[in-house]
């Protein structure tokens, strides 16, 4: 069991190592493009030390250490990191978190690595947090990334109107949520052999 | 310019006053159903000490946060402290923010005061600040909020299915918002019926 909760198809969920890390999560932030789908916030230059520093107190903080769940996502093939997947329990009692994922490099978008990591990281939040339910918030702009996290097992629970505003134009923020049932129902679904990426040993 | 931000008839919008209204507000903390339909913390009683903790956080946010105690509007003296308004998560880049407002004792409640402090509130929000929207949350379990919103001007957005557990059932989150065109066509109407509306 050990061995397959945090591996995926393509890729495996790994403890984020930011000494070795932080100059690749840096050169990220240099297409605006990725940090735009990433958070509200505006686009800033990430440097490997302010990158260290910031996820550092996020991540490792003795405050958020029971309730913050970082991994860095790396490929099976070659180990290389492609990106940084967290969950984020608000309020234990509601057995819910909120996640975010991103796969950094451009070329690495539209592969399935992040639908990949995205499995792994549910059967995370079911199998070992014993989580009721998994949110994310999506901008509307973002379609690929709505399509995976369908693909996922996601639905859509609703839009915040017009809550982003970039250049001239405004968007939606898509609120998304798969419920504990949802994601049973679809292992399921899948068989012993796991074909919606709920793999577990058979025996 | 002719509408004051700050007052409406009844009631009006006051800074916190630590050394009176801690103790009030403690009062409102022992009531675990006040609590719950608030927000989906657990319900946790507050000694006036921590309340006075509260006061000062929220003083230290103040670029993020509007805060307002809600009172009475008395011809003397400051007037009774009967809740609260604020503005959160104020995100100046977008223009949105969240609405929270409760008025804490039950008795002061379906008089109106609330009503009039969500116009005086919403108005500060669109006039004063300029934002685009106001986004407001409540509960499955809470349908008279639901309605409160709904009077207001606000749309249900998002059903968060299943995201509260109370009382040994799950309950969905709802997540309410109202942009500023919406609360400029409406708000005339709003006013007039004086917090009167729906009851």
């Amino acid at each position: 069991m050990e061995q397959t909760l945090l591996r995926g198809e393509q890729v495996r969920l790994a403890a984020p190592n930011l000494e070795a890390d932080a100059e690749t999560i840096a050169s990220w932030s240099r297409n605006s493009e990725y940090t735009h789908m990433l958070q509200t916030g505006a686009p800033r230059l990430w440097t490997a030390p302010g990158v260290k520093a910031d996820l550092g107190t996020w991540w490792y903080d003795e405050k958020t250490k029971d309730r913050v769940f970082p991994f860095a996502i790396r490929l099976l093939d070659g180990d290389r990191l492609i990106g940084l997947t967290d969950l984020e329990i608000n309020d234990w009692p509601q057995r819910e978190a909120w996640l975010a994922i991103g796969i950094g490099a451009r070329d690495d978008w539209g592969r399935g690595y992040g639908t990949d990591a995205m499995r792994v990281l549910m059967r995370f939040a079911f199998a070992e947090l014993n989580l009721e339910r998994l949110t994310l918030n999506v901008f509307a702009y973002n379609e690929r990334a709505v399509r995976s996290y369908l693909k996922a097992g996601f639905v859509v629970e609703g839009r915040l109107r017009e809550r982003l505003r970039r250049g001239d134009q405004r968007y939606d923020m898509i609120f998304m949520g798969v419920l504990r049932n949802d994601w049973l129902a679809q292992r399921q679904q899948a068989g012993p052999t796991g074909a919606a990426g709920a793999k577990e040993p058979s025996q | 310019m002719t509408a004051s931000l700050f007052e409406a008839s009844r009631i009006r919008l006051a800074p916190p006053d630590p050394e009176h209204d801690a103790e009030v507000e403690s009062a409102w903390t022992h009531d675990a159903e006040y609590q719950r339909l608030l927000s989906a913390d657990p319900a946790r009683p507050l000694s006036p000490a921590q309340v006075k903790q509260k006061y000062e956080a929220i003083e230290k946010e103040h670029d993020k946060q509007f805060y307002f105690a809600v009172r009475t509007r008395e011809a003397d003296g400051p007037g009774r402290l009967i809740g609260f308004a604020q503005l959160e998560w104020v995100d100046w880049l977008h223009g949105a923010a969240r609405l929270n407002l409760g008025i804490g004792a039950p008795a002061d409640r379906g008089q109106g005061f609330g009503s009039q402090a969500a116009c005086l509130i919403l108005n500060y929000a669109f006039d004063e600040l300029g934002l685009h929207r106001v986004a407001a949350i409540t509960f499955e379990y809470n349908p008279r909020a639901a309605r409160f919103l709904e009077r207001h001007g606000f749309s249900l957005e998002v059903r968060q299915r299943q995201a509260v557990q109370r009382d040994f059932r799950r309950w969905d989150k709802l997540h309410y918002g109202l942009l500023r065109s919406e609360w400029a066509a409406l708000r005339a109407a709003v006013e007039t019926s004086g917090g009167d509306a729906g009851r």
